[in-house]
């Protein structure tokens, strides 16, 4: 068994025996890097303290010295998330430089349980973007054949945990940003419902939207550390004061096997799904139907007005949110005449193309005469979506669609037709919209390219889809 | 409006310096993307509330008090800065 095959819970028990010190566990990681990031360019930056950070670890054990839980374990960080004294790029131009001034809440909550922080991973430029193709520091290449996209926009964080460069990892999912590149890149990723996890520290893109998960290659990670990070945070007023269960404990404890219902929503297996991904998804549900699960056709009727819906609010609330880059707080500037001409020319000049398309396309859709016709229209088609939801989950567990409508792409294919990429996220956006929680689970390949399905939730179920995503981890042989 | 008038209107409200290739090529793609965002008029929504929040959130209060943490760490991080202060070019 190699060190990279273990999961955290297993390494916990590993370092409290003294059968494996941290350090190695960190310089295994390190190799991996070191052999791997040129070619997929995952990482924008490595925490060059993290093997000295171990050693400590390993003299605090020989001193005999009680470590926390999960002391020595490393996890990557999209860059977008603040790590105290790391830079934070954003993978922008814009924000070359900047360093983050504390840890966001998320890392201070890992950093308590012991966890280190091997470095920080590429997006698309401020999380905008479903290929990671549009960073400052030039795309991620796919694990599984590096002449295609890692999905995006956590495509270094997706890259980084498949590729064995990190324990776990850490991204955001505002439309589908942790699922698209968990899929692309055959690992699990996990969005929790909206306010389950403090954004505090994180580069915000659409609050409305937003939420911080786990990507892993296995669902015992993802119930470990969303356990850690989940719950109400004073920094957060979005936050949920809901109990936290110990996913981790739910999904392995309670052994009882569970009945599910399942809704197969019919917009989301019509036309416009690859063959290639259905053929590989179409025999998961036969696997699900054998285990004698409820499995049903169902219609979310609104489901064709999420992607115009998700695209309006979520550029509005960018244009807002990435005022503050005004060459005055941090990053870089470029100069002008005056103070105004000094703002335009450094937002002009360091946000890349897609950045500014989005802030354009939302700041129309806030603009007087355009704000009816636009935002408030986005705003009540999103109730209507919310609305199909609640009447699916009274009568089923969970909702089954595929995480992507095609195979993991070409880089540089979807570039110049901005549309076109919007539609990668045509499956994932809707869970965004009504704040639900959604996780991929990778099941199977076609053409040597991972495909995965994406499993939605009710508010706050988190604890039942991780143990309906562990049976099937378990038992299901693809 | 002209698509490409439109366009250098939310430039200015963005505060946003686009060259000429920029405006051209956003004003092509805006007529397709605003387009797609018109599917949304099929939809009868007159009485339907939007959502501005989709979980009930109560407003949270607490003390404000200042908390000084490190200027130093966060003034470095400034483009230009003089003592304490963030420095701009004039204001007015």
């Amino acid at each position: 068994m190699k060190i990279e095959d273990f999961s955290i819970f297993e390494f916990s028990y590993l370092v409290k025996k003294r059968q494996i010190r941290p350090s190695i566990i960190v310089e295994h990681y390190l190799k991996n890097i070191e052999e791997k990031n040129d070619e997929l360019n995952a990482f924008i930056s490595i925490n060059e303290n993290v093997l000295d950070e171990a050693k400590e670890l390993d003299a605090r054990l020989d001193r005999g010295e009680e470590l926390p839980v999960y002391a020595g374990i490393p996890l990557a960080i999209k860059d977008n998330i603040n790590i105290d004294g790391m830079e934070t790029t954003c993978a922008s131009e814009i924000l070359r430089g900047y360093k983050a001034t504390y840890d966001a809440t998320v890392i201070k909550k890992l950093r308590e349980k012991g966890f280190l922080f091997i470095g920080k991973t590429n997006l698309d430029e401020f999380a905008m973007g479903s290929s990671t193709e549009f960073s400052a520091f030039g795309p991620s290449r796919n694990p599984y054949n590096p002449e295609y996209v890692t999905g995006g926009s956590s495509g270094g964080s997706a890259a980084a945990v498949a590729a064995k460069m990190a324990q776990a990892a850490l991204g955001s999912d505002t439309g589908g940003s942790i699922r698209l590149p968990a899929s692309f890149c055959g690992v699990y990723g996990l969005k929790p419902t909206y306010g389950r996890v403090s954004r505090f520290g994180l580069v915000a893109y659409a609050s409305s939207l937003d939420q911080i998960g786990p990507l892993a290659r296995n669902v015992e990670d993802i119930a470990i550390l969303l356990s850690i990070i989940a719950g109400w945070d004073s920094k957060d007023s979005t936050t949920s004061n809901m109990p936290v269960s110990d996913y981790f404990e739910y999904v392995f404890e309670n052994r009882k096997k569970e009945e599910y219902r399942i809704a197969l929503p019919e917009e989301y297996w019509g036309e416009g799904l690859d063959e290639k991904v259905r053929e590989p998804l179409e025999e998961f549900i036969g696997f699900l139907k054998m285990n004698r699960f409820k499995v049903e056709r169902v219609s979310l009727p609104h489901t064709r007005y999420a992607i115009p819906a998700y695209y309006i609010i979520a550029t509005a609330e960018a244009s807002s949110n990435l005022g503050r880059f005004d060459g005055v707080r941090y990053g870089r500037r470029k100069m002008g005449r005056n103070f105004r001409e000094m703002i335009e020319n450094t937002r002009g000049e360091f946000f890349g193309e897609e950045v500014k398309r989005r802030i354009l396309l939302g700041t129309f859709a806030l603009s007087t005469g355009y704000y009816e016709d636009y935002y408030l229209k986005a705003q009540k088609a999103r109730t209507l979506i919310i609305n199909d939801f609640k009447n699916i989950f009274r009568e089923f567990d969970f909702v089954l669609a595929p995480t992507s409508p095609t195979l993991p792409f070409k880089i540089g294919e979807k570039i110049d037709d901005p549309l076109k990429m919007y539609l990668s996220d045509i499956y994932t956006v809707s869970p965004n919209l009504a704040g639900l929680p959604a996780l991929n689970i990778p099941v199977g390949t076609s053409d040597g390219l991972p495909v995965g399905i994406q499993l939605i939730g009710n508010y706050f179920s988190e604890n039942r889809m991780l143990k309906f995503a562990y049976f099937v981890e378990k038992e299901y042989r693809r | 409006m002209k698509d490409i008038e439109l366009v250098r209107y939310v430039a200015k409200l963005s505060a946003i310096k686009l060259t000429e290739e920029e405006e051209i090529k956003f004003s092509k793609q805006f007529a397709k993307i605003i387009e797609y965002f018109n599917t949304l008029n099929e939809l009868e929504l007159g009485d339907v509330e939007p959502v501005f929040s989709v979980l009930p959130l109560k407003n949270v209060m607490r003390t404000d008090s200042a908390e000084a943490k490190n200027p130093e760490k966060i003034l470095d991080n400034a483009p230009d800065r003089e003592e304490n202060y963030f420095k701009t070019p004039k204001t007015i």
